[in-house]
């Protein structure tokens, strides 16, 4: 019974443990003054829609590869989109030439290298990464 | 051309002399990628190929490039090649884009900003994006709105505009967005496609020196649009090098929106094109609108469509799409004109009834297919590519199948 109770309880926290290894955090350069952003503003920044930040600086986006599962968890997550609705908006944008493509990692450390390195850039980690505290030269947006 | 150049560079000193010299450059600021594509399409009309044949002649390959020298500037420049049968015979790498890009306003909500050069012209929905496979629906657009004859006439400017947009984020406006546009600047026309408006009986060439484009977009849950463009035409004939301003204008017009939910997306077009014809094209008997020696000829058509869109999985996506074209409004199948009297607006010339369905794989982000099928009643895709001297096909109906695939790299 205690034996069976445990098994059900480890289950129920690597579930747990699953589910919030795969939610996003924001996360920007220190330069980025901004604390919180609506999930509609940051649609609009993936999207490629705003381009710079108040202050005048120009928004880089950074992204997981488009079919990594992380990139997928993150668009329908914080942006309540799928990820080709993301694709077909850089698409018409960078194919006319009204903006150039976002910035594609393959991991964390790359993800972190380059936004912590590019003044005005936005990216996202897995949650459970900033739970092992604070990363250098990046900020976390609410 | 000049003058084009002398714009880009104006916008840049500007540019430069508003800029912080002490701003710290982001890294990688510049990009480069392209586009390559081959098709197939069996057409039983000459709308792609004259003899109706099969046609392998149908190829893209696109070069884009991006380069931030500041913060707020921004060069663009695309080349493309491109092949569509007989519609587009092979004419090596054009110009698609050239552009000098200068935010001069952003607060965050709003930004205004100018662009010249060589500009994407952005009339309807898919217009600025019409060449690039991984930026449309479908292999073919919605011919009513995206016509291969007036394509040229369409697709850019060289020239400027000036572009703003507003983002509301408070009460009841929040998630309204605003953007709009205007521009000015001339077309340019190839010979293939005055060969495509006017036919192959008529000899000359057309400018369309001044154009004025404006745009404006209502960004809600769904998208509104409505783009406004008018033209002028200048006939040049070949023999006695004599030039006929001011030959044609046109005014033309488009409403749309697009509605996407979850997996699905409706879109939809509706627009008029005016045709005001002030001296007629000489010599007679060319298949086009201008060539009719009427004199003041003016007629308005009539175009829209209904397209949905399903994404099944990343993927795997499907359209359909029901497309309407009449070229006069007021006589929207020709019936005032004699049929089989070889005149661009008589009977099943004078219209098209296009129903198409089509399915996309996407593997990878890199590589794309696309296969679709067009049943077509009424001849207002083909001409003039039409050869008058042929009888026209009693049977209205006919069907094109097309299939491409298209890799693209640098992403």
């Amino acid at each position: 019974m205690l034996l069976r109770a445990g098994s059900i309880f480890a289950l129920c926290a690597c579930l747990v443990f699953g589910a919030f290894s795969h939610a996003s955090e924001v996360i920007v350069h220190s330069s980025v003054t901004e604390q919180v952003l609506s999930k509609q503003r940051l649609r609009l920044i993936f999207s490629q829609r705003l381009t710079h930040w108040p202050d005048g600086q120009p928004i880089k986006v950074v992204v997981f590869d488009a079919a990594s599962e992380e990139h997928q968890m993150f668009c329908e997550a914080k942006l309540g989109l799928l990820p080709f609705q993301l694709q077909r908006n850089w698409d018409r944008l960078i194919y006319s030439g009204r903006n150039s493509a976002p910035v594609f990692v393959s991991n964390v450390q790359q993800m972190i290298r380059a936004v912590s390195s590019t003044r005005g850039a936005i990216g996202y980690v897995p949650q459970s990464f900033m739970l092992e505290g604070e990363i250098e030269g990046v900020n976390v947006i609410e | 051309m000049h003058v084009l150049l002398g714009s880009m560079l104006y916008l840049m000193l500007i540019a430069v002399a508003e800029a912080n010299i002490n701003d710290t450059p982001v890294t990688k600021n510049w990009n480069v990628n392209g586009v390559l594509s081959q098709g197939v399409i069996d057409a039983d009309s000459s709308f792609v190929d004259k003899d109706g044949d099969i046609s392998w002649d149908v190829r893209e390959f696109t070069l884009n490039g991006q380069y931030r020298p500041l913060l707020n500037v921004t060069l663009a420049a695309q080349v493309q090649y491109r092949e569509l049968g007989d519609l587009a015979p092979a004419d090596g790498v054009e110009l698609d884009h050239l552009l000098v890009d200068w935010r001069f306003a952003t607060t965050g909500n709003d930004e205004l900003g100018a662009r010249a050069g060589r500009i994407k012209s952005v009339i309807g929905i898919y217009n600025d994006t019409r060449d690039m496979p991984f930026a449309r629906p479908s292999i073919f657009l919605a011919h009513s709105i995206y016509s291969e004859a007036l394509r040229d006439q369409y697709l850019r400017l060289d020239g400027a505009e000036l572009y703003g947009s507003h983002y509301f984020d408070s009460g009841w406006l929040t998630d309204l967005g605003l953007s709009w546009g205007v521009a000015y600047g001339e077309a340019d026309y190839t010979d293939q496609a005055f060969s495509n408006i006017a036919g192959d009986a008529v000899l000359g060439s057309l400018d369309s020196k001044e154009n004025v484009r404006a745009h404006l977009q209502l960004n809600l849950p769904m998208s509104l649009d409505l783009y406004f463009s008018y033209a002028d035409l200048e006939y040049h004939m070949e023999t006695d090098k004599v030039s006929v301003p001011d030959q044609a204008n046109l005014t033309h017009w488009i409403a749309g929106f697009q509605w996407r939910w979850n997996k699905f997306e409706l879109t939809s077009e509706y627009a008029e094109i005016r045709i005001k014809v002030n001296r007629p094209m000489m010599p007679s008997g060319g298949m086009s609108l201008m060539s009719i020696q009427e004199g003041n000829l003016s007629q308005t058509s009539q175009s829209y469509y209904f397209q949905g869109r399903y994404q099944f999985n990343p993927a795997w996506a499907g359209f359909i799409r029901y497309d309407m074209y009449h070229l006069d409004k007021n006589d929207r199948y020709g019936k005032e004109v004699p049929d089989h009297s070889l005149d661009i607006r008589s009977g099943s010339l004078s219209y098209a009834r296009t129903r198409s369905l089509g399915v996309s794989y996407q593997p990878t982000s890199q590589w794309l297919l696309m296969l679709e099928y067009h049943y077509v009643t009424g001849y207002g895709w083909v001409p003039p590519m039409f050869d008058p001297n042929e009888s026209p096909m009693d049977d209205k109906n006919w069907t094109l199948i097309a299939a491409q695939v298209a890799y693209r790299f640098g992403w």
